[in-house]
């Protein structure tokens, strides 16, 4: 029986390390150079992906007007990166606006601040964010919505994005993943390298 | 090893054994049907089968975060407005934000009655929101789509349940920071019931 178990210890260690990392989203694989963008932050500053290296970037694709989905992920990801504690340091949350025409700079900082202090918000042009949006795989789409005091809405897919220290994509989280999972794969992106 | 085992064992039969218990044990909702037409014969007509219960709304706010209200040059040359005191950045905020901010209520109505009811319309004191809509949310594939609805049907001896990602009462224009804790009066107008009042507590909803 003490064999069995020091053989179990050794295989599990053996596991550790060699094999590709174990990823509760699901994974790129092969994890491929992400999609690279410079849109404005909420401060009015550039942000451009590719100057982020070293941070791991958690990209979500919203709307600042969005009283459901996108708090409810945006809520997840803040509780995610006070339980990554001081690993949080090397996770930059970023959300950024699929909704130009009403977002603007002021409000995205008002809006993602709300969630995390930490987080960005990011505002561009419609003729950058939709090709971006498309090369993440992600979609948005306005739509009118008549009698409604909202006017319209972004019908958008709620998905989110991981990027690794090294600038490679490497997962995609779904709507509504637990915490737990997202803390487990951040935790383990934010000490790669 | 084999006792510890085997001990492990009978704990985790145990563990089964004590859920499946919790569950048949779990008290098992009165049967509706035998009271609530003898309630509707000897209550007053505003006596209605609804009940709504777990009403929360998510915390909204239509200021910045005084961390981060303070204005820079940059920012003011962004925001095309150039604003010198934080009090008129506010003040413009508001102003701008008018229709834009937006948060959701979310409910659980009961109906122990033996007719099915809708849910028409919510209303919530007019300096809160400009808007107080019924609202749902499809999710096609993983693209969220929002769209307003003209009713939420609540079935005969059933329940209409307002949650995330589904139906909502969505308010639109905030005008007032909701924060933790505090309450929303909300007034509910049902097809047969008349309007019910609710309390709603502002609160962040549990992470799953
Ligand atoms: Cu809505």
């Amino acid at each position: 029986m003490r064999r069995i178990l020091a053989l179990a210890l050794v295989l599990l260690a053996l596991s550790g390390c060699g094999t590709p990392l174990q990823l509760k989203g699901t994974r790129i694989e092969p994890p491929k150079a992400a999609p690279d963008f410079t849109l404005t932050d909420e401060q009015g500053q550039p942000f451009t992906l590719s100057a982020h290296q070293g941070q791991v970037t958690v990209l979500f694709f919203g709307f600042a007007s969005c009283p459901d989905i996108c708090p409810t992920e945006l809520g997840n990801l803040a509780a995610a990166l006070r339980q990554l504690g001081d690993e949080a340091k090397s996770v930059q949350v970023v959300f950024v606006s699929v909704d130009p025409e009403r977002d603007t700079v002021t409000r995205l900082r008002q809006y993602v601040t709300t969630f995390d202090p930490r987080f960005k918000g990011l505002w561009g042009e419609k003729a950058i964010i939709d090709p971006l949006v498309k090369a993440y795989g992600a979609s948005y789409e306005r739509r009118d919505l008549p009698g409604s005091a909202l006017v319209y809405t972004i019908d958008h897919s709620a998905f989110t994005y991981v990027i690794d220290k090294a600038g490679r994509w490497r997962e995609v989280f779904a709507f509504g993943t637990t915490v737990a999972d997202l803390v487990t794969d951040l935790r383990a992106l934010a000490r790669e390298r | 090893m084999r006792r510890i085992f085997t001990s492990a064992l009978t704990a985790l039969t145990c563990l089964t054994l004590a859920s499946c218990g919790g569950t048949a044990a779990a008290p098992t909702p009165p049967p509706a049907a035998a009271t609530a037409p003898a309630a509707a014969v000897t209550a007053p007509a505003a006596q209605s089968a609804l009940t709504i219960k777990d009403a929360w709304v998510r915390p909204v706010s239509v200021t910045e975060p005084a961390a981060t209200s303070a204005l820079t040059t940059t920012e003011a040359m962004t925001d095309t407005m150039a604003l010198t005191t934080t009090e008129a950045m506010t003040d413009s905020l508001a102003m701008e934000m008018d229709a834009s901010v937006t948060t959701a209520a979310y409910l659980t109505i009961v109906n122990s009655g033996a007719t099915p009811d809708n849910l028409l319309s919510v209303s919530a004191a007019p300096e809160l929101a400009k808007s107080v809509e019924l609202h749902t949310m499809i999710d096609e594939g993983g693209v969220m789509k929002m769209r307003p609805v003209a009713k939420i049907e609540v079935p005969a001896n059933g329940e209409a349940v307002l949650k995330i990602g589904g139906f909502h009462v969505m308010f639109i224009g905030v005008q007032k920071d909701l924060k933790d804790g505090e309450t929303v009066k909300l007034s509910l107008t049902f097809e047969q019931a008349g309007t019910i009042q609710v309390d709603a507590v502002v609160r962040t909803p549990p992470t799953p």
